[in-house]
């Protein structure tokens, strides 16, 4: 026994030495974890959310920043809806003065009389060449019939900007900008939002009731039958059937047919359901309702 | 809220940054502290246990087979007998001696008394045959009892550390790593330390409870062919 207890407490000994040296200097660090606050909203809080109420507080928005980089400086709007193509009105009138800058120095009376009288004779049409022969005597009277003429005569004969303008056929179209800056405000609700627009847990229970009321089960449908039939209702706002209602889906079963037919019989034989409230007709203007003897019998 | 700030007003000093040895222990529940130090004074013995009963038995297979050349070699058992008479710890020598000795009490008696000499032998051999096997199997309950509860005993440890863990984290009124890790792995080392302890003795156990087996089986097959001898030598003599 000695030695077998000698060796054996230096053999411990020996292992937890070097476990203290071994395992020791590995610390277990765990970062510290952020929380998250996370708030259970139902699903009536979340319709409502999108209700808007036109008394609630404006929010001050300090500044919109724009998404994205503008690329020309911006320019003052003096239409509330811009129009993309703006597109001047065509003036076919060659005669009339196109460029600004040319047209102002033209006014001056002196100028045009140098220049009308050598050569309107040279360059105008035979007609209008007579009818300006016939006003020759009036035509220093009239400074202002003569500019354009001349204005004509000095333009060049093909501007490229004119032709552009007459190619373009477009229609001086109005089409929605695309704002420089996206709105971050919520939109102001829905236009059929109610509060609490939502089929309640009451109206459904009663209509289940109703419907469980009328239906007469066809033969050899009781509750233990494993069956059901869904069908798709259409209703009008005094809560009557707008069509017949539409097969959506039918248990694969003999009696699958007998029980749509008797539950559309029922829906037909119940309406109106003016158990359901006008004010949420959006909730309930388009229903499935599933036909479960289970449910309707047992329950 | 930095859980690590919370911890040491729990469990003063362990955080998670000292996770040695050293600091499991110092700072584990005293349930803990004595499972760990009952289940390590189990580990020595039972090393202790199985160190001492390798060198015996490979005594005990270097014994009987000098005795057995010996005995073989057609020397005289009188003289066999004279040499081994004042040894110890030699299981087949003492089974020869103990008959030897059974042999000659019944030829020097006034009256030579052959008729039950030979069931006498037999008894008497298989005294010697149960108190050597018992010398063998000496302590290798021990071996036995740790394989079997030391893994329970480390299981009770870490149920407690887990127990003061989870007081722990009520106490903290969080649930992070921090709080949570330590007094896991206190725990843990409890369970660790009770299969370390557990599972060499239990390979030592199966291991020396076959190599009794072995030599009860050499004993007994000398004893039976010791006992021909002799029963031969009765049936010649008388």
């Amino acid at each position: 026994m000695k030695p077998g207890m000698t060796i054996s407490c230096i053999g411990h000994v020996g292992a937890l030495v070097w476990g203290l040296v071994a395992i020791s200097a590995q610390p277990l660090n765990s970062p510290a974890v952020e929380s998250l606050p996370v708030s259970f909203i139902s699903e009536k809080d979340f319709t409502q959310l999108t209700q808007g109420a036109k008394n609630a507080p404006q929010l001050k928005i300090p500044d919109l920043k724009p998404l994205a980089d503008k690329v020309d400086t911006p320019k003052a709007v003096d239409q509330l809806a811009p129009k993309i193509a703006d597109k001047p009105a065509i003036t076919t009138d060659s005669s009339k003065p196109k460029p600004e800058p040319k047209a102002d120095p033209k006014p001056d009376p002196k100028q045009a009389d140098k220049a009308d009288k050598p050569k309107t004779p040279d360059y105008k049409p035979d007609q209008i060449a007579d009818l300006l022969k016939k006003d020759a005597a009036k035509t220093p009277a009239k400074p202002d019939d003569s500019t354009p003429q001349k204005t004509a005569q000095n333009s060049p004969k093909f501007d490229a900007n004119q032709v552009a303008e007459l190619l373009d056929k477009r229609e001086p179209q109005r089409q929605i900008a695309a704002a420089e800056t996206l709105n971050s405000l919520a939109n102001l609700g829905a236009a059929s939002g109610a509060p609490g627009a939502q089929l309640s847990q009451s109206e459904i229970d009663a209509l289940r009731a109703r419907l469980s009321q009328c239906w007469s089960p066809p033969p050899g449908v009781d509750a233990t039958t494993k069956i059901h039939v869904s069908l798709r209702v259409l209703l009008k706002p005094d809560g009557s059937l707008a069509r017949e209602p539409v097969l959506v889906e039918a248990s694969a079963s003999a009696l699958g047919p007998a029980l749509a037919e008797s539950a559309e019989r029922a829906l037909m034989l119940c309406q109106p359901f003016t158990m359901l409230r006008r004010e949420h007709y959006d909730q309930w203007k388009d229903l499935q309702l599933d036909f479960d003897p289970h449910e309707l019998l047992g329950g | 809220m930095n859980p690590a700030d919370i911890v040491p007003s729990v469990a003063p000093g362990l955080t998670s940054d000292n996770l040695s040895l050293f600091h499991l222990f110092l700072h584990a529940h005293w349930i803990v502290e004595a499972v760990m130090v009952g289940l390590l004074v189990c580990s020595v013995w039972v090393w202790a246990i199985a160190i001492d009963k390798t060198l015996l038995f490979s005594r005990l297979r270097r014994a009987g087979d000098t005795f057995e050349a010996a005995f073989w070699s057609g020397q005289s058992l009188e003289e066999l007998y004279k040499a081994l008479a004042g040894q110890h710890g030699h299981s087949t020598g003492a089974l020869f001696v103990a008959a030897m000795r059974e042999w000659k009490r019944s030829l020097e008696g006034q009256a030579r008394s052959f008729a039950g000499l030979q069931m006498r032998i037999e008894k008497v051999m298989n005294v010697a045959i149960s108190r050597e096997v018992e010398n063998m199997e000496r302590r290798l309950l021990v071996l036995a009892t740790v394989g079997s509860a030391g893994p329970f005993i480390g299981l009770f440890g870490t149920v407690a550390g887990i127990m003061t863990s989870f007081q722990s984290i009520a106490a903290s009124q969080n649930t992070s790593l921090a709080v949570v890790a330590p007094g896991i792995a206190e725990a843990l080392f409890a369970t660790a330390i009770g299969l370390v302890a557990a599972i060499p003795a239990t390979i030592f156990y199966n291991k020396f409870s076959s190599e009794v087996n072995k030599q009860a089986q050499r004993l007994e097959g000398f004893a039976d062919e010791f006992t021909a001898i002799l029963s031969r030598q009765i049936d010649e003599r008388g």
